[in-house]
């Protein structure tokens, strides 16, 4: 085994080759985006681009990809790890653009900017965005980076982070069914964010999200009703005129007519107090 | 604030339209025309499809698109290749409708056809892999379906090799089989086939299971090729054998086994699969060499033949040959073993015919009056005494032979080795006298064979002698042979060279074990002894002084007695000499024989010598007056003791005097025997007639006379009497009877020996495990007689050495301390 310090002298060098078009034997196209790889390197993290580049199809023959329908921040994104084994997920700051070398193409030119989803607005959003891609082109360990990352830059009681993160990993991003990582961390963000999230949401954009995205809010309901046990409640019987309660068992309630002890009224109003506890992974 | 994450649903798809896409460019793929085709299109189509779980319905249509390719395009391509000769090969009518060069061109177009359809659904298929790879890394693996590219290969199989050529005929892989074997054929007949071509047929069937599961021995080549090709190849096998059997001989038929053995295993190289060497191999073997090497080597031209003829080569190739099919290599050793049992019964079969013929020729020579003086029996004996050598030689001369046989031919094998052995031993051992001719072979080297010879030769000599005693059973007999014998040499001084016998002691040391030399050396040991105490005797007497000119000089072997087997000197049937002891001895002689005797319990008190008077021999200087042409003249003669007591006798009679048989017996004391011998040689024998007997006739008898022969003449000084057998003879039949006797006794103290050490040390032992230990540990000496053993036993008992357990569930002993 090399050691540790060769190795960290590798990844120096490696980060030297990041969108930089020497020796460049390959190029990543993405939205108005051009990328200078090089295989040897994109093919040694992902076996999609090992095939994408060796085979006869027309990738292999002009080495030149265009992946349609990705947002190119991803895509710079998971470049650079395929160079560095990191990526820096934040959205603002632009880090890929203000290296010299990946070429904006003339707007317009690109023939198919056809992107349904909108493109990753914050960290949250992104990482989610890196995971589903590093599904897509089999990087696994990009895979979990993006995840780690993700749930890392989880702050439970900022809405926009919350929103964001419902909707891009429920509504925006495909990925298989039985994948559920990122799902389960969002819908335990949103139980942990408790009272104070909903306040910082507010019931307007609540509402917005639960109708636009039925799929969040089945989960979380299940989630709360799974929480409490069923069968026989204590019930409370409050007498309506003098607002007297007793306690009785449910089997009571059905069988016995309500007499007040204090009065003689005979009506009465019930209520039931529940009790639960919602498990959540840790992710914090 | 709440819209700003909105928008459209993630990759929404529709199976149809997508699916149609991928169908498009399937197509493209099968026509070879792929290369405008977008990869990162394709794969993000079927992986949508997969993402929305529609992976199922996708692989369905795959394969099914591929099924219908194959059986629809593909399969009219390769069947269009079939000529009816080639489709009817299958059922054998094929080969008669075409010439085998047809056959062979149209067969090649077949192949070609095939080879190509594979090879292009490898690549094909390929492909779709690559742009399938989502489907196969998340449906297949989660549905335990075969990758789609195993299931496609399973198409091939199932659309093209396993479905019928046309209906109502059979499968296209059973055609395809039937090509190849018949392109095998055509090669083995010496034809030149592209064996590229059927090796590129053959890979297909090795990347093609019997199920979509591709478990490893479900290979199509080793269920439906292999087994045919193996089948066919015994039937060629056995009839190219049993051909080859009748029309050529043994080694042409080795050399054509031998090559091809080779040939099928270059086949299975170059055209088949490596996989089927050893299987083709063992078919080839058990067709041309299993079944048939037993009738191989008893062909007319087989081993017998080789043997007879030096045939080293085919020799080697028939040892080959069996070596490959059996490790032990059974019927060539067998036949070898027949040969070598053939060749040496005949040997002894000379030998005793030798031995036993009855001695015509001395009778004629006799008659003819040559040399006369020569008794027939001593002339019959000299024969003998031939044969055994020649019967030593000969047995030797055959183990060389085979020797270099096993050498050259058979590799230095060590079965064989061990089976050569076995068969020599068998040889040497089967002819009773083996111990003794070897002892005198040994003999006739010691006196005579070494003179003139290198070290290098002495040296191979004593190596080939001992190569025979390793060979004999009872080497308790040739020790007592060999005692004999070089007691014999030893005392009368015959042996040539003293450092080449004690070569040939440690030899024996080596080979047979210390107890085996130690009374050999210690006859050595009193020679050497001996010869001091004479040099030490002589100076003694010069001592003395009184240095009397004409005292007789005595030099003295003191033997140890029970060491040197002192009754190689006499006759058979003499009785032990009770009157030894008495021979009357000259005054002159017994002056020294008691001064010796004195000298000698000075140095070692309390032993008693006994003095072997008739094994001496002595130097007399002897005075006839008319000898050298009617001139005196002084002769020495030397002769043995008792014929220079007679000498001596007459020498202190006045010349005239004349005396019988008894009156010299009387004056002597010589035993009977011995006398008359020595007044053979002194009276009968014309060379050495110092006497005069009468009546002159040849035998001794009572009532003859003697007296000094005045007129005696020889031109010869130095006179030597021959009277004690002078040489090692083979022994007459009444020594040999004496021999086996005494054998039979020591044999009889071994056993005893033997039995009381195991019993000894084990207490109890049942009979049966008794007899085999006692047989182990004489196993080095002898090998002894079951009802031998017995009988010691019994006697032990008797002397209460050992006792039956009563009880016992098997007969068992009781050691009695």
């Amino acid at each position: 085994m090399a050691s540790s310090k060769a190795v960290q002298s590798f990844r120096n060098a490696a980060k030297d080759y990041l969108f930089n078009d020497r020796f460049s034997d390959f190029t990543i196209v993405c939205e108005d985006q051009e990328f200078k790889v090089h295989r040897c390197f994109i093919c040694a993290q992902s076996k999609w681009f090992e095939r994408c580049c060796s085979g006869i199809f027309e990738e292999g023959k002009t080495n030149r990809v265009h992946l349609r329908e990705e947002h190119a921040s991803v895509i710079a994104n998971m470049i650079s790890f395929m160079y560095t084994f990191d990526y820096n997920d934040s959205t603002s700051s632009d880090t890929f653009k203000s290296t010299s070398t990946e070429h904006t193409l003339p707007k317009g030119s690109s023939s198919s900017k056809h992107l349904t989803s909108p493109a990753p607005s914050n960290a949250l959003q992104m990482n989610a965005w890196v995971y589903a891609t590093a599904e897509k082109y089999e990087i696994l360990d990009l895979k979990a980076l993006a995840l780690e990352k993700f749930k890392q830059h989880a702050d439970v009681t900022n809405a926009d982070d919350m929103l964001g993160a419902a909707w891009a990993v429920y509504k925006h991003i495909s990925l298989l069914e039985t994948d559920r990582q990122l799902h389960d961390t969002v819908r335990d963000m949103w139980l942990l964010g408790g009272k104070e999230l909903i306040a910082n949401i507010g019931p307007e954009a609540l509402e917005d999200c639960f109708a636009s995205i039925p799929k969040l809010m089945g989960e979380l309901l299940t989630m709360l009703i799974g929480a409490f046990g069923g069968g026989a409640k204590t019930v409370r019987q409050f007498c309506k005129t003098c607002n007297y309660y007793e306690l009785f068992t449910t089997s009571d309630v059905v069988s016995k007519e309500f007499v007040c002890s204090k009065c003689p009224s005979k009506e009465a109003r019930e209520s039931v107090r529940l009790t639960g506890q919602v498990a959540v992974k840790k992710f914090w | 604030m709440a819209n700003k994450f909105k928008g459209l649903n993630g990759a929404d798809v529709d199976f149809e339209t997508t699916w149609k896409v991928l169908e498009t460019a399937f197509k493209e793929i099968h026509t070879k025309n792929a290369s405008a085709l977008s990869f990162e299109e394709l794969y993000r189509n079927a992986y949508k499809i997969v993402l929305k779980k529609k992976g199922e319905e996708l692989y369905n249509n795959v394969a099914q698109f591929e099924a219908n390719w194959l059986s629809g395009e593909v399969r009219n391509r390769v069947v269009k290749q079939l000529t009816a000769p080639l489709l009817l090969l299958t059922d054998g009518t094929g080969r008669s409708l075409a010439t085998s060069a047809e056959r062979r061109v149209a067969g090649e177009s077949f192949l070609r056809a095939l080879k190509e359809s594979w090879e292009d659904h490898q690549v094909c298929m390929g492909m779709l892999t690559d742009v399938l790879m989502y489907m196969d890394r998340v449906y297949c693996t989660d549905h335990r379906q075969p990758s789609i590219f195993a299931k496609a290969m399973g198409l091939f199989r199932d659309q093209i090799l396993r479905s019928p050529v046309r209906p109502e005929s059979p499968d296209l892989i059973e055609v395809l089989t039937s090509i190849v074997l018949d392109q095998i054929q055509m090669h083995r007949d010496g034809e030149r086939i592209n064996s590229h071509l059927i090796k590129s047929n053959v890979y297909m069937l090795e990347g093609l299971y019997e199920s979509d599961q591709e478990v490893e021995d479900e290979k199509l080549y080793l269920r439906l090729f292999e087994p045919y090709f193996l089948q066919t190849s015994a039937m060629f096998y056995r009839e190219e054998g049993e051909r080859l059997l009748k029309e050529s001989d043994a080694g042409t038929y080795c050399k054509e086994a031998k090559r091809r053995i080779e040939e099928e295993s270059d086949r299975c190289r170059s055209t088949l699969s490596e996989a089927t060497t050893v299987k083709i191999q063992r078919v080839v073997e058990d067709e041309l060499i299993r079944h048939k090497i037993k009738g191989l080597i008893e062909m007319d031209s087989g081993v017998q033949y080789m043997v007879d003829n030096d045939k080293l080569y085919e020799l080697g190739l028939v040892f080959e040959l069996e070596a490959r099919v059996d490790a032990r290599k059974t019927e060539l050793t067998k036949a070898i073993q027949k040969i070598i049992n053939e060749m040496g019964t005949e040997i002894n079969n000379v030998a005793i015919n030798t031995s036993q013929a009855p001695p015509t020729a001395p009778a004629a020579q006799d008659e003819h009056g040559d040399d006369k003086q020569k008794p027939g029996s001593t002339r019959q004996i000299n024969q003998q005494t031939v044969a055994a050598l020649k019967w030593v030689e000969d047995v030797l001369a055959l183990k060389t032979r085979f020797d270099n046989i096993w050498k050259t031919a058979f590799a230095s094998d060590q079965t064989v080795h061990t089976a050569l052995e076995r068969s020599m031993g068998e040889i040497i051992n089967a002819f009773s006298r083996g111990s003794e001719y070897i002892s005198l072979f040994i003999d006739e080297n010691m006196k005579k064979g070494i003179r003139d010879k290198t070290e290098a030769e002495i040296d191979a000599t004593l190596e080939q002698a001992i190569t025979t005693v390793r060979y004999l059973q009872d080497k308790d007999i040739f020790e007592t042979y060999y005692k004999k014998h070089l007691c014999k040499r030893l005392l009368l001084k015959k042996s040539q060279s003293i450092d080449v016998e004690k070569q040939m002691i440690s030899r024996m040391k080596i080979e047979l074990g210390n107890s085996f030399t130690l009374k050999l050396e210690a006859m050595f040991k009193d020679m050497t002894l001996s010869e001091e105490l004479t040099s030490g005797y002589r100076k003694h007497v010069a001592q003395l002084g009184d240095a009397d000119p004409k005292r007789v000089d005595l030099s003295v072997n003191v033997l140890t007695s029970m060491t040197w087997p002192l009754e190689a000197f006499r006759g058979a049937s003499e009785d032990e000499r009770e009157g030894r002891s008495n021979i009357i001895f000259p005054a002159s002689i017994e002056r020294i024989k008691s001064g010796f005797e004195q000298f000698y319990s000075k140095k070692h008190s309390g032993r008693k010598l006994t003095w072997q008077t008739n094994m001496g021999d002595a130097d007399v200087k002897a005075h006839f007056p008319r000898s050298k042409n009617g001139r005196p003249m002084t002769h020495d003669i030397n002769c043995s003791t008792y014929a220079m007591l007679i000498l001596l006798l007459f020498n202190s009679l006045p010349t005239t005097t004349s005396l019988t048989l008894e009156e010299i017996q009387a004056r002597t004391n010589i035993p009977e025997n011995d006398l008359k011998r020595n007044l053979q040689s002194l009276a009968v024998a014309p060379k050495t007639r110092f006497l005069v007997k009468e009546p002159m006739s040849r035998e001794i008898n009572a009532g003859d006379r003697f007296t000094y022969n005045e007129g005696f003449s020889s031109k010869i000084i130095k006179i030597k009497v021959g009277v004690v057998s002078a040489g090692n003879k083979v022994e007459g039949d009444r020594e040999r009877k004496e021999t086996e006797k005494k054998n039979n006794d020591s044999r009889g103290f071994a056993i005893e020996a033997a039995v009381v050490r195991i019993m000894k040390q084990r207490k109890s032992l049942p009979h049966a495990q008794l007899l085999t230990e006692t047989i182990t540990q004489l196993s080095t000496q002898f090998k002894p007689d079951v009802n031998m053993i017995k009988k010691k036993i019994e006697s032990l008992i008797e002397r209460e050495y050992l006792e039956r357990i009563e009880d016992a569930a098997v007969p068992s002993y009781k050691y009695l301390a």
